[in-house]
């Protein structure tokens, strides 16, 4: 589905990815670990075409399409979700508005009709339940004066709402106290497809103990120095980056 | 020698003075002199003084304006009218049709030409006219009152509610040569009594008007008001208002205005909280682009004490158009538990366009809650980001941000049957940015 070959690329002239090379595949859980600074955002925005990064190497196809040349909301109709690691406010516009133009603007793309208005409610009530989101959230402009909690858990919600074939979630589960790591993660998991595919960013194992991956890779200085099976989370967790660290090097 | 701008206004008066005042009471006819007096101690003020940086009159009305000094027949082009029922009001350059009667409703609302009023309802008529506005501190408002012939009255009287609201559409269209025209509008109010009043300020066609109009309003012991006000006039005009609120014990006001075209638009607004208790709301959201300019200042004088009031105007300026606020609440020594709050919020979506904006406060009591604040902002490149990530195109994005500013402004809309309409308008204007 996603296929990253030799991605580099810059910021303010400054490289931040040194050659990824990452191949995800229809039903595929993915985890990307690595310490602060690693390139973990860069990667996820460079794919969901965030302007402020310049490619300049490299090549990523998804679902056979040649992504970097897509604009970003090309990118989204076609598939591709992007849980933001600091989700942002839209002050005046309702998340209900939102979303109803998201979801339209998605289907339009697939050649499919616009909701009714009774329809599109069910969606939003159907799907908020998945988060536990609060109804009267999703009367509120988007993510202003949400919690900390409430913004991720309306990541998922959107989510869910757009159906995606691939979902990069962006450290979800940071900023969570456990209950509401387990809404979200158990949000992830209940969307989580045999047709569907998902990439999580994570610092931490315990949103892995939802969430199975059928692989970890570790990201460092804008590489992929490792990759293992759901084991190297633990190991990660309990012994640190420094032994991968000073074995790459 | 030239003569001076001041010179020709005068003369202009002095030579049509019968044509003027022909069918208009004596009394106010006589009252003329100190208008002439007051315009020709204070000229029209240039970009030189402080409160006029950014709307030079000396310029404005600079060159060759035609007036004409009886009704000018109506447009015959379909116009794009406020679809709200009401009682109507229909001006055209100033004039109601020749033919108007007053209307008296069976509750004692009056509503009709100011003209006929004046002429039928002398007393009633002048015991609030020029009350309230600034003859003496305005020469634009003095030169309003020299040539005032017609305008707009509404009278609602004491415990009534008005079942509909009244509709004050002005237009203004020449066909040909500038023109300039003047406006009236009064507003009585009565104790405990409610009325809803739509303003529609339009151009009928792309003639060049300039339009110096004043509106009084005044609202009596418990009184209630929801006054909003459209304008849509053409890229060549210019329209200058002076808007004059009164407010006494009790009473309250809540108000929308929203300046979606224009050439230049001058608004000079004096809201006047001179009874205790009183509430007064203002909602105000401008639009400017291409060469557009919008000079909004706006004094709220709070005098009594136990009074709230509240604005927020906002502005979005494209292209080379120029926005100004200027906001200035007072309060009185006496105004003890003021409560005033005043805000000035712009999006700035071009560099070449220009927002100046300097929000005051005054305040000589000491038990007071008053704040204000001023922004002037760009689009927010992150939230255009992350619209676009959920496929929403980035022009949509950026017309939902913008939805967004105008939304709180365009949702404080007081007339029920008025809202759905000013929400398109707005919209309308946003897809042309
Ligand atoms: N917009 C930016 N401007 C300058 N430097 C940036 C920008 N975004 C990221 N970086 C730099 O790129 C590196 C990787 O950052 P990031 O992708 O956020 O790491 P991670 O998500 O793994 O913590 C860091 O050194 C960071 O300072
Ligand atoms: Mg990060």
């Amino acid at each position: 589905m996603l296929e990253v070959k030799n991605l580099h690329c810059t910021v303010e002239g400054k490289e931040i990815l040194r050659g990824i090379n990452l191949s995800v595949r229809t039903g595929e859980v993915h985890a990307i670990m690595g310490p602060n600074g690693s390139g973990k955002s860069t990667f996820a925005s460079v794919l969901a075409g965030n302007q402020k990064y310049e490619v300049t190497e490299g090549e990523v196809s998804f679902d056979g399409m040649d992504l970097l040349g897509m604009s970003i909301e090309d990118r989204a109709r076609a598939g591709l979700f992007l849980g933001f690691q600091y989700p942002v406010e839209i002050p005046g516009v309702s998340m209900a508005n939102f979303m109803k133009l998201a979801v339209n603007e998605q289907r339009k793309y697939r050649g499919l009709e616009p909701l009714s208005a009774g329809d599109f409610l069910r969606l939003m009530r159907e799907k908020s339940a998945i988060v536990e989101l609060d109804s009267k959230l999703t009367s509120r402009a988007v993510n202003e004066g949400f919690s900390g909690g409430e913004k991720k858990k309306n990541e998922i919600f959107q989510m869910a709402m757009l159906d995606p074939k691939l979902a990069i979630l962006d450290e979800t589960d940071s900023g969570l106290d456990i209950d509401a790591l387990r809404i979200v993660a158990t949000g992830v998991t209940k969307l989580h497809r045999p047709d569907n595919a998902t990439v999580v960013i994570t610092h931490y194992q315990r949103l892995l103990d939802y969430i199975v991956p059928d692989y970890v890779h570790v990201l460092y200085k804008g590489r992929i120095i490792y990759t293992g099976d759901k084991s190297l989370a633990l190991k990660l967790e309990e012994q640190g980056y420094d032994w991968l660290i000073n074995q790459y090097q | 020698m030239n003569r001076s701008l001041e010179q020709g206004l005068s003369e202009l008066y002095l030579s049509n003075l019968d044509m003027i005042g022909e069918g208009l009471p004596g009394r106010l006819n006589a009252a003329r002199s100190s208008f002439l007096e007051s315009f020709n101690l204070s000229p029209l003020p240039s970009a030189r003084d402080e409160r006029y940086r950014h709307c030079d009159l000396q310029k404005l009305f600079a060159g060759e304006w035609e007036h004409y000094f009886t009704p000018s027949p109506e447009p015959g082009q379909a116009r794009n009218r406020l679809p709200i029922e009401g009682y109507w009001i229909e001006l055209y350059n100033g004039f109601c049709p020749t033919d108007d009667a007053l209307v008296v409703l069976d509750n004692g609302i009056i509503y009709g030409s100011l003209r006929v009023a004046m002429r039928e309802r002398e007393d009633l008529v002048l015991k609030y006219y020029n009350t309230v506005a600034d003859n003496d501190g305005e020469s634009v408002v003095a030169l309003n009152s020299l040539f005032m012939q017609d305008g707009a009255f509404v009278y609602v009287p004491e415990g009534v509610s008005a079942s509909l609201p009244f509709v004050l559409s002005f237009e203004y269209g020449t066909n040909d040569a500038a023109q300039m025209c003047f406006a009236r509008s009064l507003v009585v109010v009565e104790r405990g009594a409610h009325a809803d009043v739509v303003v529609s300020h339009q151009s009928t066609d792309n003639s060049r008007v300039l339009v110096d109009c004043v509106r009084e309003s005044i609202v009596a012991d418990g009184g209630n008001v929801n006054l909003s006000e459209i304008v849509r006039m053409n890229g060549s005009s210019t329209l200058i208002t002076g808007h004059y609120l009164h407010q006494k014990e009790s009473s309250r006001a809540d108000m929308l205005s929203v300046w979606l075209r224009g050439g230049t638009t001058r608004v000079n607004a004096r809201h006047d909280l001179a009874g205790r208790g009183c509430e007064s709301n203002f909602y105000g959201l401008y639009f400017g682009t291409g060469n557009e300019r919008t000079d909004i200042c706006m004094t709220v004088n709070h005098l009594q004490p136990d009074c709230t009031s509240y604005e927020s105007v906002k502005g979005i300026v494209s292209g080379e158009a120029v926005g100004a606020f200027t906001g200035r609440v007072y309060v009185a020594p006496d105004a003890q538990r003021t409560s005033a709050f005043q805000q000035n919020r712009n999006l700035q979506m071009s560099d070449t366009a220009k927002v100046y904006t300097e929000p005051q406060l005054e305040i000589y009591a000491d038990d007071v809650k008053c704040s204000h604040g001023a922004t002037v902002g760009q689009m927010d490149p992150e939230a255009i980001y992350y619209m676009r990530q959920r496929g929403i195109g980035e022009e949509e994005a950026r017309r939902l941000q913008m939805f967004g500013f105008v939304n709180d402004i365009v949702s404080h809309c007081p007339h029920d049957g008025a809202c759905d309409f000013v929400r398109e308008l707005a919209e309308a204007r946003i897809n042309e940015l």
